[in-house]
């Protein structure tokens, strides 16, 4: 089974670690496979404006070099530690209401896609060029601040856009989601060092982009794990 | 008072250059130990894991690049769900030309988890020589060589290496790596120089198979918090000499945080105090900025208080900064400024190991005895 998280941010938007030390955490733990998925925020909010300004976002100016840089990283996982780097966005809509703001992960993206469209136009984009769409936190969390409820409360309309849904964020288990027996996956929404030990996916299948997107999707024998550094009473 | 204060604050500064001083000669004499080649006699490495430490492929890895011709890595779990088995894996991939075994056993001998860890690796081990080396120790290429060309004095019974913190990133790490890098690497040093003490550190000891298993092997000190302290006494209890070879290892801390921090350190202080009785009290002699508070606020911020004070503030980071240098971890100057803080902290655990003889170990709650031997509380409450 591939150890996976497809949820990590990096100093490219709000993480504390940069890219590089990044992948040297998860490549010297064992990891088979993370995605980097720094955030797209929408300027339309407090914190995108702000993000914008310190140059805390993923941008369209900003975005060929993120690519680029993920690349040079996702070479050098693989010849360390054989580990598959898979580049994507989170993609941020934030409002003062919670019911409203959604975040979602692009995975295996290509090109840029902006926070400011409508959600409808977000996905075309995302399936024109392969990418995974993965609702990420969809339920109440412990950890977030401010949590992002619309996906959940509109799953009807939405359940057919999504790859997959996380059943488990960081510490945070969503049973309202596994539930639902929507397809799943678990990750660590790794901001600190400390976030590596979280929810965590377990996939059956090749270490390659398109058999880990392939197994994302048809979501048989995906198995969740809280990866700890020790016993539980520790 | 005042006075004898100051004369405390001024000894205390004068133990400080001891210390330097006697790392100063240590690795002097370490850089004239060089690696013979009549002497490789194959070496059974023995690396008990629990989890994945900072930088653990790195780690484990450096032991696959030593420049010596034979030998065997032995690594030891407990679980085969233990996260570092992945790791293991990895670094069988990555070097399919080592000798290297894996062995899962939940044996339970022992009060001391680590060494049952090892016991059933140790009995599996080959070679005539064994080194015990903890999982977070990266070592250079000519840290075998070196260390085994110890024994070509037949009266070494156990070779130690000194130990230096590296890699810091979190305020924990760089409070961890600092303390070891000045306190307990000068406190080793001196006690070794000084007063033929040789206090072995667990992070890597070289031995021969054949004079551990006269004295019990293993099972001797599963009982034992400090398994290595209480080795090396057996070994010069037995007429063997303990020796530390200067090749320093690295011991990788990179995002501890601050309660990890303390909390190993209160263990290690409850450890010392247990070994060491009334000579513990001895230590704070090393922590001149703790006894600068005392002084402070008899001296009633007089001239001549504040004059000390101003010295010891100029010296001490000094002296830290020296120390590092001498094992090879520069650290940069903000970093420097961290070792008031470290060295209040560190005052304030060593006087919590007054007070209390229990330690967390892996879910069992244990009181550390004499010699430091452990004792489960459950079992003293029943008894």
């Amino acid at each position: 089974m591939l150890l996976c998280d497809f949820h990590i941010h990096t100093t490219w938007s709000d993480g504390a670690v940069p890219l590089g030390e990044v992948v040297d955490i998860y490549g010297q733990a064992g990891f088979d496979v993370i995605a980097v998925t720094d955030h797209v925020y929408n300027k339309d909010s407090v914190i995108g404006t702000w993000a914008g300004r310190l140059n805390k976002t993923i941008a369209e100016k900003n975005f060929g070099n993120y690519l680029e840089t993920l690349a040079s990283e996702a070479g050098r996982a693989l010849a360390k530690y054989g580990m598959l780097l898979i580049p994507g966005v989170e993609i941020t809509k934030n409002y003062l209401s919670e019911q409203e703001s959604a975040h979602v992960l692009l995975l295996d993206i290509k090109r840029f896609v902006s926070a400011d469209l409508p959600w409808e136009d977000i996905f075309g984009h995302a399936r024109g060029q392969g990418a995974l769409i993965v609702a990420c936190h969809p339920h109440y969390t412990d950890h977030e601040v401010h949590d992002t409820l619309y996906f959940w409360n509109n799953r009807q309309k939405f359940s057919r856009q999504f790859d997959a849904w996380e059943v488990a964020n960081r510490t945070d288990l969503f049973s309202a989601v596994s539930l639902s027996n929507f397809p799943i996956l678990a990750n660590g929404d790794f901001h600190k060092a400390q976030h590596l030990y979280s929810w965590k996916t377990l996939l059956p299948c090749e270490k390659s982009v398109e058999a880990v997107k392939a197994c994302i999707r048809d979501n048989r024998g995906v198995a969740i794990t809280l990866f700890r550094n020790g016993t539980a009473r520790e | 008072m005042v006075l004898f204060l100051e004369f405390l604050v001024a000894a205390s500064l004068s133990f400080c250059i001891l210390q330097l001083w006697c790392v100063w000669r240590s690795v002097r004499e370490a850089r004239r130990m060089r690696c013979r080649e009549d002497i490789t006699p194959p070496v059974s490495i023995l690396k008990p894991l629990k989890g994945v430490d900072d930088r653990l492929f790195d780690n484990l890895a450096s032991f696959c690049l030593l420049d010596y011709p034979k030998y065997e890595i032995v690594f030891c779990l407990q679980s085969a769900s233990d996260p570092a088995l992945r790791v293991v894996n990895l670094v069988r991939e990555r070097f399919p030309e080592r000798e290297i075994s894996v062995v899962i056993g939940d044996y339970r001998a022992g009060m001391n988890p680590k060494v049952n860890n090892m016991i059933p690796g140790y009995e599996k081990t080959r070679y005539p020589f064994v080194l015990i080396s903890d999982s977070n120790a990266s070592a250079g290429p000519g840290y075998l060589g070196e260390a085994i060309a110890h024994f070509r004095d037949p009266a070494v019974g156990l070779v130690n290496h000194l130990v230096r913190g590296v890699g810091g990133r979190s305020a924990g790490a760089k409070l961890d790596n600092g303390h070891l890098n000045t306190f307990i690497l000068g406190s080793i040093c001196l006690l070794d120089r000084m007063l033929g003490i040789t206090c072995v550190v667990g992070k890597s000891m070289l031995m021969r198979k054949r004079d551990l298993d006269a004295l019990g092997g293993l099972h001797a000190v599963k009982d034992f918090l400090a398994e290595d302290y209480t080795l090396g006494r057996m070994f010069r209890k037995a007429g063997k000499r303990v020796v530390i070879s200067g090749h320093a290892v690295d011991a990788v801390n990179v995002y501890r945080g601050v309660r990890q921090f303390l909390s190993r350190h209160a263990r290690w202080n409850r450890m010392r105090l247990s070994i060491a009785g009334p000579a513990y009290l001895l230590e704070i002699l090393a922590n001149p900025i703790f006894l600068l508070l005392p002084l402070l606020s008899c001296g009633g911020g007089s001239g001549e208080s504040m004059c000390v004070a101003g010295f010891v503030a100029i010296c001490k980071p000094a002296f830290d900064a020296a120390m590092h240098a001498l094992v090879g971890a520069p650290v940069r100057l903000r970093d420097i400024a961290l070792g008031p803080v470290r060295d209040l902290l560190a005052a304030g655990v060593w006087f919590s190991a007054f007070f209390s003889r229990k330690v967390e170990w892996r879910g069992r709650t244990l009181r550390i005895s004499h010699g430091s031997r452990l004792v489960p509380m459950d079992a003293e409450a029943a008894g």
